[in-house]
């Protein structure tokens, strides 16, 4: 159960860190080099005359220029770490990925923000916040925009520009059709100061500090929670066969096959183990439910092949568990029957 | 009748390096023959559970030989003495020592089970032998809900359910009264040996020797 919910959360924070920046188009992405390219981590710049020398570039049939940057917003003593995204008037590129309520396309003095974004900071529709000097009303609510770490949040591209942001943070480059990708990205790389990633790339780089952060201690935890379990199994089943040594003595002396008495023992650790994986993935899946109902951030995501996989590891370490109590069984004596 | 068994010199000590060794069965030498039955008396302690635990393939003597029904089973792997007692020796324990969570037929069929027959074989089995003890109803109920005379019929069936050919009987009346007790020797005696089984039994009670063909008796490890 633990697992499965853990990481449940763990996929479910990879889907939230994607799930914005997965919506934009383009095949290609550019950025500032030296930087990771993480939208929630560091920011990006590209001069103008950059920009001009990747729409020059042979090979690009269309170019999205996002601007951006990290900012704090400010709504009685409560922050919030956002990616202030600046989308046009058109709102063709760059905006929310769905809506709950409100405008998609914010005006000058508006803001959209996530729902779980709305529900920190404890705003709604027509509520203002602050970003340094600047009050923007909330013009929209927003759905898909949490990433957990932060939060993406839109404003009006003529508002992010008033704020100072004049340059493209990154570009998002469609190709022409047939083009190579390698080739044109080899070709971009060429021009200075800009790093170039594929689209998958991007995204991966932006579920980066997640797994970082994450992985090892979901490693860890399953670790614990595999030697625990297999450890409480081991000892029940050593314990169940030690007190029912005179019927294994029994099964024994009867002449009962040794492989016979040893697959029984397998057999139970593998049902009291398969017990344990329905009744924890049923509880871990109730877990989903509640988790996000409690705390709108986190969001589970429980693909079958994840319990599939749960499953297959506890047989495993049933199989593993019922190794002392074969041993158990095989250590008593059929001559032992004629003392009970 | 053709003889069944054949013991000859048989010793079996325990902690046989330690400083006071126990020498529990001495060149003991005996012999069964088919549809017999020999009681072995003896008091506590003189030796008759370790022979009857040697003869029944459980425990390895230290010097001698036992040849039952043409095997020299000094010989017999271990393999070979498991499938031994699984198919023709059939033992009865001083306490019945039926498992609680299996119903009385299954106790009766997990022998069978054991030794490769259906589970309808192995139940049709068990349901004609307790039937012939008069517990074809009981068949279903676990042991828990028998009497102690109840509970040792039904590990009198389960020791003869694959027709042995030879059966060892470890104190069966012990803990019944003395109707109950001369009920199941009956019992024990005919279903055994109606099939040419020869039946071994060893106790304390000398009375139970009145039934039996011969008599022998153990003393400090030696048969007299």
């Amino acid at each position: 159960m633990l697992v499965l919910v853990a990481v449940g959360l763990y996929l479910g924070l990879l889907d939230a860190v994607a799930r914005w920046p997965g919506s934009l188009p383009g095949d290609l992405v550019i950025a500032e080099a030296g930087g990771s390219a993480t939208l929630l981590h560091t920011s990006s710049s590209l001069a103008p005359e950059r920009v001009a020398a990747v729409r020059a570039t042979p090979g690009i049939s269309v170019l999205h220029p996002l601007h951006g940057r990290l900012a704090w917003l400010e709504r009685d003593g409560r922050h919030a770490l956002v990616f202030l995204v600046g989308v046009d008037r058109r709102g063709t590129f760059g905006g929310p990925v769905g809506m709950l309520a409100g405008r998609r396309v914010p005006r000058i003095d508006e803001i959209v923000i996530d729902r779980v974004l709305a529900h920190d900071l404890r705003v709604g529709l027509g509520d203002r916040l602050r970003i340094g000097p600047a009050s923007l009303r909330v013009g929209g609510i927003a759905d898909g925009g949490n990433a957990v770490l932060g939060s993406y949040a839109f404003v009006s591209l003529g508002t992010l520009q008033a704020g100072g942001v004049t340059d493209a943070s990154y570009l998002f480059a469609g190709l022409d059709r047939g083009e190579d990708r390698g080739a044109i990205q080899a070709r971009l790389e060429t021009i200075p100061g800009l790093r170039v990633l594929s689209r998958t790339a991007f995204l991966a780089q932006n579920q980066s500090l997640a797994r970082q952060l994450l992985l090892p201690l979901i490693a860890t935890l399953a670790a614990i929670t595999a030697a625990v379990s297999g450890a409480i199994v081991a000892l029940v089943l050593y314990t169940t066969a030690v007190e029912h040594r005179t019927d294994w003595g029994l099964l024994s002396a009867v002449g009962v096959p040794t492989a016979r008495l040893f697959a029984t023992v397998i057999l139970q650790a593998v049902l009291a183990t398969g017990a344990g994986v329905v009744i924890g993935l049923l509880g871990g899946r109730l877990l989903g439910v509640a988790i996000p109902m409690v705390e709108p951030r986190f969001v589970t995501i429980m693909p079958v092949w994840l319990d599939a996989s749960i499953a297959a590891a506890a047989i495993a370490i049933g199989l593993a568990a019922s190794i002392a109590p074969v041993r158990a069984v095989a250590a008593v004596d059929p001559g032992s029957v004629f003392r009970a | 009748m053709p003889e069944l068994l054949r013991a000859a010199g048989l010793r079996k000590t325990f902690g046989a390096w330690s400083t006071s060794p126990v020498y529990a069965v001495r060149e003991a030498s005996l012999s069964l023959s088919q549809a017999e039955v020999v009681v072995i008396t003896g008091p506590s302690g003189s030796g008759k559970t370790t022979l009857l635990s040697l003869l029944g393939t459980l425990l390895t003597p230290d010097g001698g030989t036992i040849v039952f029904d043409g095997i020299d089973l000094g010989r017999a792997s271990q393999d070979e003495r498991r499938a031994l007692r699984l198919r023709r020796i059939g033992f009865v324990f001083q306490r019945g020592l039926l498992l609680g969570h299996l119903t009385v037929r299954q106790n009766v069929a997990l022998v069978p089970r054991a030794a490769g027959r259906s589970r309808h074989e192995a139940q049709a089995l068990a349901n004609e032998l307790l039937g012939r003890v008069g517990l074809g109803a009981r068949g279903d109920e676990y042991p828990q809900a028998l009497s102690a005379g109840e509970a040792q019929r039904v590990a009198l069936v389960r020791a003869l359910v694959m027709r042995p050919r030879l059966v060892l009987a470890d104190e069966p009346t012990a803990h019944l009264d003395r109707a109950s007790g001369l009920g199941v020797m009956a019992e024990l005696r005919t279903l055994a040996t109606e099939g040419g089984a020869g039946v071994l039994v060893v106790t304390h009670d000398p009375q139970l020797a009145a039934g039996a063909d011969r008599a022998l008796r153990l003393e400090d490890g030696v048969l007299l």
